[in-house]
């Protein structure tokens, strides 16, 4: 039996008036490949969020290795959206996977150390961009910007890996890339995945949450149509190419 | 006028309040570019003029008057902006009028005969004194030590303030100590440019920079190096045709910008 990496007890978040996330019951295993989905607005990056401590509880209660959201130092390692960043911003690869080295603690004229730069270049290395690490952000392709996001997620030595969107704006060879690395990182990491890709939910995750402000699935039986209408309110395509994936359930 | 600087104090005062106030706006400009604080700049430049009028009133050094007033806005959008959920942009637009209003009052209600304002709208680097100089020494000396100090930790706040904040850094903290910078700047570009007139100064040097240089530090250097020629040149051509020397700094940086700007884009249109 693994041990429960993460647990959301009843949780609830509220923005001003408006519910996010209602009663959601969520324990994560370790070594899990959690997919989570859900519609647009539906709460999938409040609830990361209020994992990651970057937004309030409202009620309930959230324990990542046994300590509170924002106080698990370095356990968990983040790929935010890439739309919520400033993609112009004048800062080359290696300083933002850099960036993941900084003590929590202000260190006046804090630069970084040798072993500091070796690690950042290994983990380009990981993620096969190592060549970039002195180009300018924005002139990364979508894929090549994602990876280095992982780089600088992986950084941090985290147990927990959270990623919000990874393959949103990126073409399908690097979103296959993308998956491989995620699966191989999987053999150590427990992985949380946010995305609309419901194909990839079924092909690459062992386990998938729905959420539309409550929680309404959570499992690892394979999606089938039931539970993706009533999460979406109405009916969406499930679909399915080739054989290779794996076989959705019957219903 | 070369000799002239050399001949006469004012004109040394002048020169050296120039590039004083190009370094902060070289530095800081780039930060309020990139972290699209601009409006907000401008809100708190603004509020300012309320510390002025009430250094008039109360017969203190209006100079502390705007620093005193400009701190307390940037606290004061900080934190509405941080918890109050209201739209930054209604609060930058209240403190900046509140801000003019309050000091046309305090000015208005002042015995005696009402100072001349306008160097303070529109700055009249010309009129610079040594005390004057010192204090805008001071604050740039602040402005740079604490970025320098904390160049990597604002690096990664910048570009991403939410990792950062999972890192554990204390970011709450250094947007804080950002706005404050932002608000001591304000304060050393009103004796160059003026209240009105200090938008330009942040941005026409940094958009310049961000032609011609990728990373951050490059940027900050190039920015403040711009900044120094366009300044020197406004002031050059307001001692030749003996016209205000803020206006003609923003005149000589706005039109210096857009010039470079389109030959870049024909430049590279026609590679």
């Amino acid at each position: 039996m693994k041990d429960k990496i993460i647990k959301v007890n009843s949780l609830s978040v509220n923005y001003n008036k408006t519910k996010a996330l209602i009663d959601v019951n969520l324990d994560v295993l370790e070594q899990e490949y959690l997919g989570i989905i859900g519609p647009n607005g539906g709460g999938k990056t409040t609830l990361i969020k209020a994992i990651l401590g970057l937004v309030k509880i409202s009620s309930g209660k959230i324990e990542i290795l046994g300590e509170a959201p924002g106080k698990t130092g370095k356990a968990v390692g983040y790929v935010p959206q890439v739309v919520e960043l400033n993609k112009s911003f004048p800062i080359n690869v290696l300083d933002v996977v850099l960036a993941a080295m900084l003590e929590s603690k202000l260190r006046p004229f804090k630069s970084y150390r040798k072993e500091e730069i070796t690690k950042a270049e290994e983990l380009l290395e990981k993620v096969n961009i190592h060549k970039l690490r002195n180009r300018q952000i924005n002139e990364l392709s979508g894929g090549e910007f994602q990876k280095m996001l992982i780089a600088r997620a992986l950084a941090v030595d985290p147990k927990i890996l959270v990623l919000d969107e990874p393959t949103a704006s990126i073409d399908a060879k690097s979103k296959e890339q993308v998956y491989d690395l995620l699966h191989v990182l999987n053999k150590k990491l427990t992985i949380i995945l946010v995305t609309h890709d419901l194909l990839a939910i079924s092909e690459h995750v062992s386990t998938i949450a729905c959420i539309n402000q409550r929680l309404t699935y959570h499992g690892n039986e394979g999606l089938n149509q039931e539970v993706i209408n009533t999460l979406y309110g109405y009916p969406v395509d499930l679909l399915v190419h080739g054989v290779s994936h794996r076989k959705l359930k019957e219903h | 006028m070369i000799r002239a600087i050399l001949q006469y104090q004012f004109l040394q005062n002048a020169f050296f309040a120039i590039i004083l106030a190009s370094v902060v706006c070289g530095v800081i400009g780039v930060v309020i570019v990139e972290k699209k604080l601009v409006m907000m700049s401008g809100g708190i430049a603004h509020t300012s003029f309320g510390g002025v009028g009430l250094g008039y009133l109360l017969g203190f050094e209006p100079i502390i008057g705007a620093l005193l007033f400009s701190i307390l806005a940037a606290l004061g959008i900080g934190y509405i902006k941080r918890n109050g959920g209201v739209a930054s942009d209604l609060i930058i637009g209240l403190f900046w009028s509140l801000g003019m209003a309050l000091g046309v009052i305090f000015i208005n209600i002042m015995p005696g005969y009402p100072p001349m304002i306008s160097s303070y709208l529109f700055g009249n680097v010309l009129t610079v004194t040594r005390a004057d100089l010192r204090l805008i020494a001071l604050f740039t000396g602040v402005v740079i030590i604490a970025f320098s100090m904390l160049f990597n930790y604002w690096k990664a706040y910048l570009f991403d303030q939410e990792f950062t904040t999972i890192l554990g850094v204390n970011t709450t903290f250094l947007e804080y100590f950002l706005f404050i910078l932002i608000a001591i700047s304000v304060v050393v570009l009103i004796r160059a440019v003026g209240i009105i007139l200090v938008i330009a100064l942040f941005t026409a040097p940094t958009a310049t920079a961000s032609l011609f240089t990728k990373g951050l530090r490059n940027r900050m250097i190039l920015a403040v190096i711009t900044s120094v020629i366009y300044c020197l040149v406004g002031l050059w051509l307001s001692y030749t045709i003996n016209a205000p020397s803020g206006p003609l700094i923003v005149i000589v940086a706005s039109i210096a910008y857009l010039i470079l700007f389109m030959s870049k884009r024909m430049l590279n249109s026609r590679a």
